[in-house]
């Protein structure tokens, strides 16, 4: 039996204010409103969802199409609404000044302590793409990517987003390291 | 198809670095919402982009743009802060294939670049003490490598330095708002204040700080007596206690045995009068950054305790 138009909608706008589509909507918000020059993008993009959250059944009796759509709509009306605000001003540390404290330097042993270790995670194929894909100073980027592509047997564009992958897990697995201060030598 | 790939590229690209036309801008932004390949796509430019920022390969006016966007996403510090470690990496192992290893392990204070030189100095002292077969000659040039990849070494870790100095500049030219008095833009800083603490922990004074006419960077120094907190806020209120301009993110300094916080402000944001900074105290709820201070003012976070107010009375020349 087909389902009504309406409860497709609702069960559209459901699947994106759920998990694991909610991070990457809020995500993918956040990077609108921080492209457009606002200052807190992360709450306006909650706002947005917040808007679309509170009236999802009436929206849904209504609207028809990409759930998509409407969130873009709705993102453009808080951003109207975030232009037409006074404006905070910001201020400017001055760090030409020493630091009472600086933990900057132990901060970057242990974030490369922990990168050491994080890379060591990796397999051979993942720590070649890590090492080479991202390495700038290097003469010929594209001709040094396009060579990595072809021995990996991989297109240009599917080199970018493996090599985008693991940069997101070795990133993640640094970041939890760092926090639990693991880099240290025990 | 690969044509279209390239170009959808490039628009994302340009979409990121703010040099997107209106029309093409909403064209990416509406994709962006709805097609969810795309927006792993452009995390993976945004990273592309980082990692050119953290080299030095990107250009004006490129630089700014991107650079003012990424200062507005919440976790931008980690992600420099992981690039530059990239960075880093990539520059203590010439060869690329080579990863962490045991040896590695063991100095991990010394930073990658040690990492080769150390295995080096090692082979050395070994060929030596085996048998002598190499020269004096052979291990000066060793040596003289050593020396070379330490002053390698040191020019990353001064370039790290200046790029942190670059990001904070960069973040205060691109998000100044009145589109002058951020450091380095040409507007000089014309002067500078010392202001004590009043009510919250002592009686104090109204001090008079008397600015010129023209817009000019005032520097602002709130004396603290001790450090109790990781990172300050400072508000600014008028007399009416109206709040006019907040700051965070704020780290006590310390100069000629004074414990400070420091910031400039630009004088044209307030007229003759009466005004006072409340200052309150950050206390963490969890550290949210791998390193504090890639730029400044931009996220907030814990919960704030007062820790003392400002008094002071506003004069033009």
């Amino acid at each position: 039996m087909q389902q009504p138009q309406s409860q497709q909608s609702l069960e559209s706008f459901h699947r994106l204010l759920s998990s694991p589509q909610y991070e990457t909507l809020r995500g993918r918000l956040i990077r609108i409103f921080a492209r457009r020059g606002c200052q807190f993008p992360q709450d306006l993009a909650d706002e947005t969802i917040s808007r679309v959250a509170e009236k999802v059944h009436e929206i849904a009796a209504t609207f028809e199409g990409d759930p998509a759509r409407y969130f873009y709509g709705v993102a453009r009306n808080v951003y109207l609404e975030y232009t037409r605000r006074p404006k905070t001003v910001p201020l400017y540390e001055n760090r030409s000044w020493t630091k009472v404290a600086d933990p900057d330097r132990l901060r970057n042993e242990v974030a490369s302590a922990c990168l050491e270790r994080c890379l060591d995670e990796l397999d051979g194929d993942e720590r070649r793409v890590i090492s080479e894909y991202y390495q700038y100073d290097k003469i010929a980027k594209i001709d040094h990517r396009k060579k990595l592509a072809e021995s990996l047997g991989l297109g240009s564009n599917a080199l970018r987003i493996k090599a985008y992958r693991i940069r997101q897990r070795l990133y993640r697995c640094v970041t939890s390291c760092f926090k639990n201060d693991d880099g240290r030598e025990k | 198809m690969m044509h279209e790939t390239e170009s959808q590229k490039t628009a994302l690209r340009r979409y990121l670095v703010g040099s997107a036309p209106e029309d093409e801008r909403e064209r990416v932004e509406q994709a962006l919402l709805a097609d969810e390949n795309l927006y792993e796509e452009l995390l993976a430019i945004e990273d592309e982009l980082i990692d050119q920022y953290v080299w030095g390969r990107l250009p004006e006016p490129e630089r700014t743009s991107f650079i003012q966007y990424l200062s507005a996403l919440p976790d931008h510090k980690e992600r420099l802060e992981f690039a530059q470690a990239l960075r880093a990496h990539s520059l203590g192992s010439p060869t690329g294939a080579s990863v962490a290893t045991a040896a590695s392990r063991d100095t991990p204070e010394e930073g990658f670049g040690f990492r080769v030189p150390a295995l080096l100095l090692a082979a050395a002292v070994l060929l030596v003490m085996l048998g002598g077969v190499w020269s004096l000659t052979t291990i000066s040039a060793l040596r003289n490598e050593v020396r070379t990849n330490q002053a390698e070494l040191g020019r990353s870790r001064e370039g790290q330095e200046e790029l942190q100095k670059r990001l904070v500049a960069e973040s205060r030219l691109s998000s100044d708002p009145v589109g002058r008095g951020a450091p380095g833009t040409g507007s000089s800083l014309s002067r500078s204040f010392l202001l004590r603490a009043g009510t919250f922990r002592s009686g104090g004074t109204t001090k008079v700080l008397q600015l010129p006419q023209e817009p000019a960077l005032v520097e602002i120094r709130l004396d603290l007596g001790v450090a109790d907190y990781e990172s300050y806020r400072a508000v600014f209120h008028d007399a009416q206690a109206a709040e006019l301009m907040s700051v965070s993110q704020l780290g006590a300094r310390v100069k000629e045995n004074e414990i400070l916080v420091v910031f400039s402000v630009p004088s044209e944001r307030f007229t003759a009068g009466d005004y006072y900074i409340s200052l309150s105290g950050v206390i963490e709820g969890s550290l949210s950054g791998v390193i504090e201070g890639s730029l400044s003012g931009v996220i907030e976070g814990g919960e704030l305790e007062p820790v003392a107010r400002y008094d002071f009375r506003i004069s033009r020349e």
